[in-house]
C-alpha cells in the first residue's frame, strides 16, 4: 500500500520534471540565456579584474567569495553537530572498531601508505597552492589530506593518528578559513570599500595586484587546512566509540 | 562606517561561533558571555540599521565591490530589517537563558532534578553556544540577502544547526526527532536546490532584483511556473504548512527547551519569510494570473492548519507537546496572512509573526523553566505551581494572551488585520474561522493557566520543588512576556511603515 | 517533444536519478539506504547544473597566457556546485553521525524493526 502510493507519487514527480527538462533550451547551445548573461564578463575580464586565471576559483573567491565563506562555516557547523551528537572525543580513550579488528597491521598496506603519503601531501599542497592558476583550489587539495590521513589511520591505527593531531590542536587550526576570511574582508573595509573587496586604493596598481595574489593565496590556503582538519576531525569523531554504550542487541 | 552595519551584524556571530570552542579550551565560562556580547552587537547593529531603511526604502551593499548581477548584492527592506531586530533580540534572550538551563547548580537543599537529561554534559556546552551563534548568523543572512543561491546557502546553515540542536542530547527521543526532522528537511532542500537551478537554467542570473525583470519577459514561463511551486514546496516542509508538518510535534517537543523556543518563534518563520521574499520579489512580475493558484492551496492548507493544529492541541496531555501542537495553528495563521493575497492580510501575517514568535518563545521558555525546576512535563501535574513559581506562571499567563489575541497584546493585533484582510479579500468564512481558532486557543491555553493559578497541587507533588527558576532563567521570560505585550501597545509605531512596505511588495517592488 | 528530450539527455537522466533517490529515501526503512538514496538525489542535482553549464566545443574555464582564445565552459554553475557539495557532505557527515548514536540506542539500523517509543 505504502509502496503504491510512493510510486505514484513519485512517478507523478518524475512526469513533471521531464516535462520541465524537455522545454529546457538545448544543452551547450551558444544562445542560452546561461551563457548570454553574466559569463560573457567573467570569460572576458575575469583574469585582470579577479587576478586568477582559473575562472572557477575568480567566481568562488572573488566574485562570490561570500558564498564560500558562508560554505566554509557550513562544513564547519557540520563539525559541530557531529561534536553535539556524538560528543567530543577528548577523553574518549582510543577505542575504534578498527583498532579492535581481528585484521592485524598488513604489511602490503603498510608499506603502501608510507610510500604514498608523502606524495599524497606534497599534491594536496601544490593543488592548494596553484588553484588559483590551474586548475584545482583549496576545497580540491584539502580533501586530498582528508583522504591521505584516512588511508594512512586505516593501515597504521587510529590511536597513533589521533595522538599526532590532538583535539585541540584541530579545533584550533579549524577555525583559520573563517578568521582568513573575515580578516581579509575587513581589509576592504578598512580600505573605505565594501567588505571582500581585495584592493586597498591606496596603494599603487603594482602593488595592489600582489596584495590581492596574497590574500587569495591566504585564503585558498586557510580553506584547504580547514577541510583537511574538519574531514580527519569528522574521521575520528565518527570512528571512536563510547566507552560505555546501551545497546541492546536485536535478537 | 554604518554601511557595514549590515554585513558585520551578519559576520561577527559567524567569527565568534568558532572561536567559543578555541575560548573554552582554557576559559569554560567565557563561552556564554561572549555569546552574549556578540548576539548584543548583532542586535545593535540590526536596530541601527532601522533608521536607515526607512529613510532609503531598501538598503543595497555589493559585497566585493562587484555590482549585481555579478557579485552578491545584500538586499535589506523594511520585512529585512524587521526581521533582523526580531531575530537577535530573540537569539540574545535565548542565550541568556541558556546559561543557567544547561549547566544549573544544585540548589541549596539539593533538591533539583532533571528529566530528559535536559542538563547537558559538560563537554557539549561550548558547542551548544556555537551552534547558537551560527544558527543567529544563519537567520540574519537569510533574510538580508539580494541573491537566491546566498539565501539557499543560508538556508542550509541554518537547517544543519538545527538538526544539530535538536539532537543534542543525546538520547533516544531526540535522536529519533531529529531523524525524523531530517528525513524530511533535507529532500525538501534538494527540490528547493533543483528549483534555483531551474530557474537559474532558462534566465542565466542568480540575483533577486534582476531575476524578476528576466522571469516576467522569459520565453520560458512554463519552466519558471514549475520551478516556483518546487521553491514553494521545499520551503513549506520548513514552515510545516499542512501536509508536510508531521515532523514539528516531534522535534519541537523533544528538543531542549531553549532550542525548542528558537524552533518555533524563528526558524519556522524563516520558511515563509522564505516564500513571501520568493513570490513577491522574484516571481512578482508573474502574479497575480498564472499563480495564483498556489496562493489559493496555501490558504486553504493554512485553514486546515489552523483547525488540526488547534484540536490537537487541545487533546495533549504534554505541555510542550501542546505548545508545539499550537505552533502549527499560528503558523496556519501566518500563511493564511500570505495566502489571501491581500495587503492588509498580508500586514496581519507578518505582524504575527513578530507576535507569536515573542509569544511562543516566552511559551517554551516558561516550558524550561518549569520542567528543570519540577521535572513535570505533564499538564495535569502542573496543578498549584504559581505557590512554588510565580514568575514563570505570570510570564506563561501573559503569553498565552497574545496567543489567544486579547487586545492589547501583539497577537491581537495579528488576528484583526487577518479578520479583515480576510473579509476585504471575500473569503468572511476564513475571518470566521481565526475567530474560532482564537477561542480554541482559550481552550488549552486557559486550561494550563487555570491548573498553574487556582488549582492546589495535587498531593505532594511541589513539595520538593525548591523555588524559582534562576534569576536568568526568569528574567528572560518575564522581558519576552512584557515584550508580546508591549509590541501591540506600539503598534502604532510599528504598523505605519509595514503596511508601505507590504504594498510595495504586493505591487511587486 | 521527444526529440528535445533527446537533446538534453542529460538532464532527463539527472531528473529520473532524482526520482530514484526521492523513492530510495520514501521507502527503505534502513536508515543507511536512506542516507544514500539522499545522496543520489544530490548528485542528481549538481549533475544537472553541470550540463547545464555546458557549452558545446567548449573547453575548461582556464585562462592560459598565450593559449589560442577558444570558448570557455561556463564557471558559475561550477562555482554553485563546489558550494553545493559542501553543504552535501555537511549534511550527510551529520546524518550519518545521527545513524550511528541510533545504532548506539537501538542495536540496529533499520526503523521498522524499533517499536513504537517506551518512555
Amino acid at each position: 500500500m505504502k509502496k503504491a502510493v510512493t510510486l505514484i507519487f513519485i512517478g507523478g514527480l518524475a512526469a513533471a520534471l521531464l516535462y520541465t527538462v524537455a522545454l529546457l533550451p538545448p544543452m551547450g547551445d551558444a544562445d542560452n540565456p546561461t551563457n548570454r548573461h553574466i559569463v560573457p564578463r567573467y570569460h572576458e575580464r575575469g583574469e585582470e579584474e579577479a587576478g586568477t586565471g582559473n575562472l572557477v576559483a575568480a567566481v568562488i573567491l572573488n566574485y562570490r567569495g561570500y558564498d564560500t565563506m558562508v560554505e566554509v562555516t557550513i562544513f564547519s557547523a557540520a563539525l559541530a553537530g557531529i561534536f553535539a551528537v556524538l560528543g567530543t572525543v577528548r577523553k574518549r580513550i582510543n577505542r575504534s572498531y578498527i583498532d579492535r579488528a581481528g585484521v592485524r597491521f598488513s604489511f602490503i598496506s603498510g608499506t603502501t601508505v608510507l610510500l604514498l603519503m608523502p606524495l599524497i601531501i606534497v599534491f594536496s599542497a601544490y593543488t592548494i597552492l596553484y588553484g588559483t592558476d590551474l586548475p584545482g583550489g583549496g576545497f580540491q587539495g584539502g580533501a586530498a589530506i582528508g583522504a591521505g590521513v584516512m588511508i594512512s589511520s586505516v593501515a597504521y591505527g587510529f590511536h597513533r593518528a589521533q595522538r599526532r593531531l590532538s583535539h585541540h590542536v584541530r579545533i584550533i587550526l579549524e577555525s583559520t578559513a573563517i578568521s582568513a576570511f573575515f580578516v581579509v574582508g575587513t581589509v576592504g573595509v578598512i580600505g573605505g570599500a565594501a567588505f571582500l573587496t581585495y584592493m586597498l586604493p591606496a596603494l599603487t596598481p603594482g602593488s595592489q595586484s600582489v596584495l590581492r595574489t596574497v590574500m587569495l593565496l591566504v585564503l585558498q590556503f586557510g580553506i584547504g587546512i580547514k577541510v583537511g582538519i574538519i574531514c580527519t576531525s569528522i574521521l575520528f569523531a565518527l570512528m571512536m566509540e563510547e566507552d560505555t554504550s546501551d545497546v541492546e542487541h536485536a535478537s | 562606517m554604518s554601511q557595514h552595519l549590515a554585513i558585520y551584524a551578519i559576520v561577527t556571530p559567524l567569527l565568534a561561533a568558532v572561536l567559543v570552542p578555541i575560548v573554552s579550551i582554557w576559559r569554560k565560562n567565557w563561552a556564554m558571555p561572549m555569546t552574549g556580547l556578540v548576539l548584543t552587537v548583532s542586535l545593535v547593529f540590526s536596530t541601527l540599521l532601522v533608521p536607515q531603511v526607512r529613510a532609503s526604502g531598501y538598503l543595497s551593499y555589493h559585497l566585493g565591490s562587484w555590482e549585481p548581477p555579478f557579485g552578491i548584492e545584500l538586499r535589506v527592506d523594511f520585512l529585512g530589517v524587521f526581521m533582523m531586530v526580531l531575530i537577535s533580540a530573540i537569539c540574545l534572550i535565548v542565550a541568556v537563558y541558556s546559561r543557567k538551563y544547561i549547566a544549573p547548580d544544585t540548589a541549596k537543599d539539593g533538591k533539583t532534578f532533571f528529566f530528559y537529561a535536559e542538563e547537558m554534559q559538560e563537554e557539549k556546552r561550548p558547542v551548544y553556544y556555537s551552534l547558537l551563534l551560527l544558527i543567529c548568523a544563519a537567520m540574519l543572512g537569510f533574510v538580508a540577502t539580494g541573491d537566491i543561491f546566498n539565501m539557499f546557502v543560508f538556508f542550509e546553515l541554518m537547517a544543519i544547526c538545527s538538526y544539530a540542536l535538536v539532537a543534542i542530547p543525546g538520547t533516544r527521543l531526540p535522536i529519533r526527532a531529529a531523524i525524523k526532522y531530517m528525513l524530511m528537511a533535507v529532500p525538501a532542500a534538494m527540490l528547493a536546490l533543483l528549483a534555483i537551478s531551474l530557474l537559474y537554467s532558462v534566465t542565466g542570473s542568480l540575483n533577486m532584483a534582476d531575476l524578476a525583470g528576466l522571469a516576467g519577459s522569459s520565453d520560458y514561463s512554463r519552466v519558471i511556473t514549475i520551478s516556483y511551486v518546487l521553491l514553494i514546496v521545499g520551503f513549506a516542509v520548513k514552515a510545516a504548512v499542512f501536509p508536510l508538518h508531521i515532523w514539528l510535534p516531534d522535534a519541537h517537543s523533544k528538543a531542549p527547551s531553549p532550542v525548542s523556543a528558537l524552533l518555533s518563534g524563528l526558524i519556522v518563520k524563516m520558511g515563509i519569510v522564505g516564500i513571501i521574499r520568493v513570490t513577491y520579489s522574484v516571481y512578482g512580475s508573474h502574479f497575480p494570473s498564472p499563480l495564483s493558484w498556489v496562493t489559493s492551496v496555501l490558504m486553504w492548507a493554512a485553514a486546515v492548519a489552523i483547525i488540526y493544529g488547534a484540536i490537537m492541541a487541545i487533546r495533549q496531555n504534554d505541555l510542550k507537546l501542546m505548545i508545539a501542537y499550537s505552533t502549527i495553528m499560528n503558523l496556519g495563521y501566518i500563511t493564511l496572512g500570505f495566502g489571501l493575497a491581500d495587503v492588509t492580510a498580508l500586514v496581519g501575517g507578518v505582524y504575527q509573526i513578530m507576535g507569536h514568535g515573542v509569544a511562543k518563545a516566552c511559551l517554551f521558555l516558561c516550558a524550561g523553566s518549569i520542567i528543570s525546576r519540577s521535572g513535570y512535563q505533564k499538564i495535569e501535574d502542573l496543578k498549584g505551581a504559581y505557590r512554588k513559581m510565580p514568575l514563570t506562571c505570570i510570564a506563561f499567563a501573559l503569553a498565552s494572551l497574545s496567543v489567544v489575541g486579547i487586545p492589547p497584546t501583539a497577537g491581537f493585533i495579528g488576528k484583526w488585520y487577518l479578520v479583515t484582510g480576510s473579509l476585504n479579500s471575500g473569503y468572511p468564512f476564513l475571518g470566521a474561522l481565526v475567530l474560532a481558532g482564537s477561542i480554541m486557543a482559550a481552550v488549552y491555553c486557559f486550561r494550563v493557566v487555570y491548573y498553574m493559578f487556582f488549582l492546589p497541587p495535587s498531593g505532594e507533588s511541589w513539595q520538593n520543588v525548591s523555588g524559582e527558576a534562576p534569576p536568568s532563567m526568569a528574567g528572560a521570560t518575564l522581558v519576552l512576556a512584557i515584550a508580546s505585550m508591549a509590541l501591540g501597545i506600539a503598534s502604532s509605531w510599528i504598523l505605519p511603515p509595514l503596511r508601505d512596505a507590504m504594498g510595495v511588495l504586493l505591487a511587486g517592488g | 517533444m521527444w526529440s528535445m528530450l533527446a537533446d538534453n539527455i542529460n538532464y532527463a537522466v539527472a531528473m529520473i536519478l532524482f526520482c530514484i533517490g526521492f523513492y530510495t529515501v520514501i521507502i527503505r526503512s534502513n536508515l543507511i539506504k536512506k542516507i544514500i538514496g539522499l545522496m543520489i538525489m544530490q548528485v542528481s542535482v549538481f549533475f544537472f547544473l553541470v550540463s547545464v553549464g555546458y557549452l558545446d566545443e567548449g573547453v575548461a574555464p582556464i585562462v592560459i597566457p598565450g593559449a589560442a582564445p577558444s570558448p570557455m565552459v561556463n564557471p558559475l554553475p561550477q562555482a554553485m556546485i563546489l558550494t553545493a557539495i559542501v553543504i552535501a557532505v555537511s549534511t550527510t557527515a551529520l546524518f550519518l553521525s545521527l545513524a550511528l548514536k541510533f545504532y548506539e540506542h537501538h542495536g540496529t539500523v533499520d526503523m521498522d524493526r524499533v517499536k513504537e517509543e517506551k518512555r
